[in-house]
């Protein structure tokens, strides 16, 4: 058996039997903990296509029960949910392309210039102030309210465009693109932006693709914002309107004791696990479409940038 | 890039205030000692005489910047309003108030009932607040009291109607809740009181699994544990009724891990049962003694861990909160619980309706007597929900009152219809929920409870049956409700039905009556079709002459008696230090003493480190308040 694995690759290092056992409970170990993972959200998708009586006996656990497409059907109809999910994709690729932009140009005169910019490592520590503290929150929303920001679609980009960590990441990266390039470039008689756009980006891919998904998912998933300064719900994105369904469900009890009969009924019908498990479940969707095309940058872009020479 | 030079300092810093912090926490602290108990005094003369009109309009057009909750609609409730979609800026509330009283309302933001408290914080601070608000909580209210953000209400309160200010603010049972609003005969707020008897507790246990183990309905606490232990012998039986439960998942008593709070699914019944209620302060000969340390707490933790050792309370309560306890209960898990009056619409609602427990059956009894002493529910003195604030400075804060009575006309009356027309109906876009300024006229419960009672029992002595073709007409979604009230207002029965108010038609009437036919006719809950089942909460709740509402009532009338949690003042300041860390120190010694882990013999060893962190001073406090209110009460009188 193992000769003929050799005859197969003869390049290939002999495994040792403890190297074996060793690989094999690695495997174990990660394949239970990607189950374990995998889980909830297969329960998600089991309760989603259940019946609500199903849902609420308690009988659910990995594969639907009678099993039915109601909640999706009624989905559709709500015009509410697909509103929240258009501001986010807005909010995806308006962010994402603002936090590109911002970083790259705060990133290029940090990294390169050394003689140009004066005052740079008192810049380096300004923005490394932001990764170790904030504001706090009153504070930001003052300074927020006192730029007209509330309730502005912008709110959700510009505070925070510019993260001290992207930018970390990509005046690393850009530290590794060869001298010689960017001296070759400037004799050739290119200025600073073309040099950026044309030299430094396009061999930066890695770097762009990984904060890319780090931006696309960070807008995704951020609820808090729209939370705290958007005046009407009409104006959140996906994740905050669900949140906000999640967070209602755990209200009830509260308002039971003060309102009357006919909305307590009608609190108890949208106490409707299957219905939320279904618009959680969709929410997922571009995420998990996104990741598998970008992830294999990922390691790479944050690897490269961390090996000076 | 150098990180440690930026790391060095912050690290320095850091350690100092590490430092500080620890070198304040060791002395000791003294802020109880200048306590000066609020001095409530009276309202103000009423300034408007007799022929005051409650609902009378400005003569100019007075704008109020208010902040909407956006409530999901419910019902006819349509989704335009006007021609744009309906919400809390949008709906016929709105109109009303600027027609009958010329008040323009301007919603300065649309918020939900999760980011209000959230957002009010930030408004709060940025100085942005709107004329008029709701604070839900008693902190934020003396905090923008003491700092001097809101108006004095005390003239205004004589702006609303008579029935808001005599039979509500100004009756026995909920004046209390307005006096924690006062200050030096200051009113800072319309609070939204309770009636505190809601908040009584009763036993709920399901009559199917009496049966099923041969028992009858317990009428002792030791008949009770008697019936819990035969529902953990018989879990086979029971488990085999119920599609997907096993006989090692039946729960025969279920509670939560909140030992203090007092809701549905709570272990407060059971410490009813025992004779106290954690977190309250009794009266005992003229001064208020802290139930925490009492010699009754020592008593009732002994009997719960007993009923844990047994296995009668759930193995895994420690980690349960109401929403699973509320699964286990629809579930077909849970044998016996302890909740309010409203207990049978919400959970056991759930478990009537649950097509896999389709023979589920409760029945409520109130908390049975243990060695032949009654049990007594424990109540608040006064239970407050939240508080109408006008920000200082605004002109008109008595236009907070005539916001409450426009909802009271349009929300209570029943000449609502006549006078405001569509205005006032759910299909005209008037959603109470979304009313921003208003006050529940709780003594309507009250009210509507003796009314739905009187007229179903004259409708089944006049013989009114519905056929069953209309029953399973009426378990489909489309039945034509309207239509069929208007055909029940002219017909044989108009006389006794028409005594209903509209609202209750369609809240009591509805769901009760269909239920009630079923249960005179001697159905048992699995015969029952859907239109019936849904009656199940309604009915116990509100209508059964013995059921929740009816508890409340009779305690409320004095009629049964209760123990009242006497302390009803603002959180003492040494509450406010020593409050949290006392909760979770209680907390945890209870719950180690049920499960086992602590033993009853540090009980002295736990007072006297519960007393000594706090516990004395804040119980010194509530009877120096005690104390000051007596006087204040006997000097009113």
């Amino acid at each position: 058996m193992e000769s003929a694995v050799l005859k197969k690759n003869p390049n290939k290092i002999r495994t040792s039997l403890s190297r074996k056992i060793f690989l094999a409970v690695i495997i174990v170990i990660l394949s239970l903990w990607s189950i374990l993972c995998i889980l909830p959200f297969i329960y998600i998708l089991a309760v989603s296509l259940s019946s609500r009586s199903a849902v609420s006996a308690g009988i659910v656990t990995f594969w639907p029960v009678d099993f039915t497409l109601n909640s999706y059907a009624y989905l559709l109809q709500q015009s509410a949910f697909f509103v929240a999910f258009g501001i986010s994709v807005a909010r995806v690729l308006v962010g994402t392309a603002v936090c590109l932009a911002v970083t790259a140009l705060a990133a290029y005169p940090l990294a390169f210039a050394r003689k140009k910019l004066k005052g740079r490592r008192f810049y380096v520590c300004l923005i490394l102030m932001c990764m170790f503290f904030n504001g706090g929150t009153v504070p930001t929303y003052c300074m927020i309210a006192a730029y007209g920001l509330v309730d502005s679609f912008w709110v959700l980009i510009l505070p925070g465009a510019l993260s001290p960590w992207n930018l970390i990441l990509l005046v690393n990266f850009f530290r590794n693109v060869p001298n010689e390039m960017l001296e070759a470039a400037e004799i050739e008689g290119a200025g600073d932006y073309r040099i950026l756009l044309q030299i430094v980006l396009p061999v930066s891919l890695p770097i762009i693709a990984t904060i890319t998904l780090l931006s696309v998912v960070g807008h995704w998933n951020n609820w808090f914002d729209a939370y705290l300064y958007m005046n009407n719900s009409s104006k959140w994105p996906l994740q905050t309107y669900i949140y906000n369904i999640m967070e209602s469900f755990q209200k009830l009890e509260y308002n039971m004791q003060q309102y009357p009969p006919e909305q307590i009924e009608e609190m108890l019908k949208s106490n409707d696990m299957t219905l939320r498990s279904a618009q959680i479940f969709i929410s997922m969707i571009p995420i998990l479409c996104v990741y598998p095309f970008m992830q294999r940058y990922f390691v790479q872009g944050i690897l490269l940038g961390s090996v000076k020479e | 890039m150098k990180l440690h030079k930026i790391i060095k300092p912050v690290a320095i810093l850091l350690a100092a205030l590490t430092l500080g912090a620890s070198a304040a926490a060791c002395g000791p602290v003294s802020i109880y000692e200048d306590y000066e108990v609020i001095d409530p005094g009276t309202l103000p003369e009423n300034p408007l005489g007799d022929d005051y009109d409650p609902l009378e309009p400005y003569d100019e057009t007075v704008t109020i910047h208010v902040l909407g909750i956006n409530y999901d609609r419910i019902g006819n409730v349509p989704e335009t309003y006007n021609g744009a979609a309906s919400g809390p800026a949008n709906n016929a509330f709105n109109d009303a108030a600027l027609r009958y009283l010329n008040i323009e309302l301007e919603y300065d933001a649309v918020l939900t009932s999760g980011n209000y408290d959230q957002r009010l914080e930030m408004l709060i601070a940025s100085n942005e607040l709107p004329d008029m608000f709701v604070v839900n909580d008693a902190t934020t209210f003396a905090r923008l009291r003491n700092n001097g953000l809101i108006e004095d209400l005390g003239t205004s309160f004589w702006y609303l109607n008579e029935n808001l200010r005599e039979n509500y603010y100004l009756d026995d049972l909920y004046y209390p809740g307005l006096e924690t609003c006062m200050q030096e005969g200051k009113l800072y707020a319309f609070p939204s009181v309770n009636n505190p008897n809601e908040s009584a507790q009763k036993l709920y246990i399901r009559k199917d699994w009496l049966d099923l183990v041969g028992k009858e309905v317990p009428t002792t606490y030791e008949e009770l544990i008697d019936v819990a232990r035969a529902f953990r012998d018989n879990a086979a039986t029971i488990a085999a009724a119920s599609q997907g439960v096993a006989a090692s998942e039946i729960i025969p008593i279920g509670i939560t891990k909140e030992l203090a709070a007092q809701g549905n699914n709570t272990a407060s019944g059971l410490f009813n049962i025992f004779g106290t209620q954690p977190n309250a302060f009794f009266e005992k000969d003229g001064e208020l003694i802290d139930a925490n340390t009492s010699d009754e707490m020592k008593e009732a933790l002994a009997e719960l861990r007993k009923l844990y050792e047994e296995g009668l309370i759930s193995k895994e309560f420690y980690t349960e909160l109401d929403g699973n306890v509320t699964s286990d209960i629809t579930a077909g898990k849970i044998g016996i619980v302890s909740g309010m009056w409203h207990a049978a619409s919400y959970p056991l609602q759930s478990s009537v309706s649950n097509a896999y427990t389709p023979d589920a059956e409760w029945i409520s009894i109130e908390l049975p007597p243990k060695d032949g002493v009654q049990s007594l529910p424990v109540v608040d003195a006064a239970n407050l929900g939240s508080y109408i604030v006008v920000r200082r400075g605004f002109e008109h804060p008595e236009a907070a009152a005539k916001l409450c009575n426009l909802f009271y006309d349009m929300f209570y009356s029943d000449e609502a219809q006549d006078k405001y027309g569509s205005l006032a109906t759910p299909e005209g876009g008037f959603f109470y929920s979304w009313v921003p300024i208003k006050l529940w006229y709780t003594p309507y419960s009250m009210d509507s409870y003796y009314r739905l009672e009187e007229v179903f029992e004259e409708l089944w002595d006049a013989g009114f049956r519905i056929s069953e073709s209309t029953l399973t007409a009426m378990c489909e979604d489309n039945f034509d409700w309207q239509a069929w009230y208007a055909q029940m207002e002219s017909g044989e029965y108009a006389d006794i039905f028409n005594k209903l108010w509209i609202r209750e038609r369609d809240n009591g009437f509805k769901y009760g009556y269909p239920y009630m036919q079923a249960v005179r006719n001697g159905k048992g809950t699995a015969d029952m079709n859907s239109a019936e089942k849904n009656g199940y909460g309604i009915y116990e709740q509100t209508i059964n002459p013995k059921g929740g509402y009816s508890y409340v009532a009779e305690l409320s009338t004095g009629e049964k008696p209760s123990r009242v949690n006497a302390f009803y003042g603002e959180r003492t300041p040494a509450q406010q230090t020593y409050g949290g860390w006392l909760d979770t120190y209680m907390d945890e010694f209870f719950l180690g003493v049920i499960l086992g882990e602590r033993s009853l013999d540090e009980w002295d060893n736990f007072v006297s480190t519960y007393n000594s962190n706090g516990g004395s001073a804040v119980l010194e406090q509530v009877n120096q308040w005690y104390d000051a209110h007596q006087a204040q009460s006997e000097a009113a009188q």
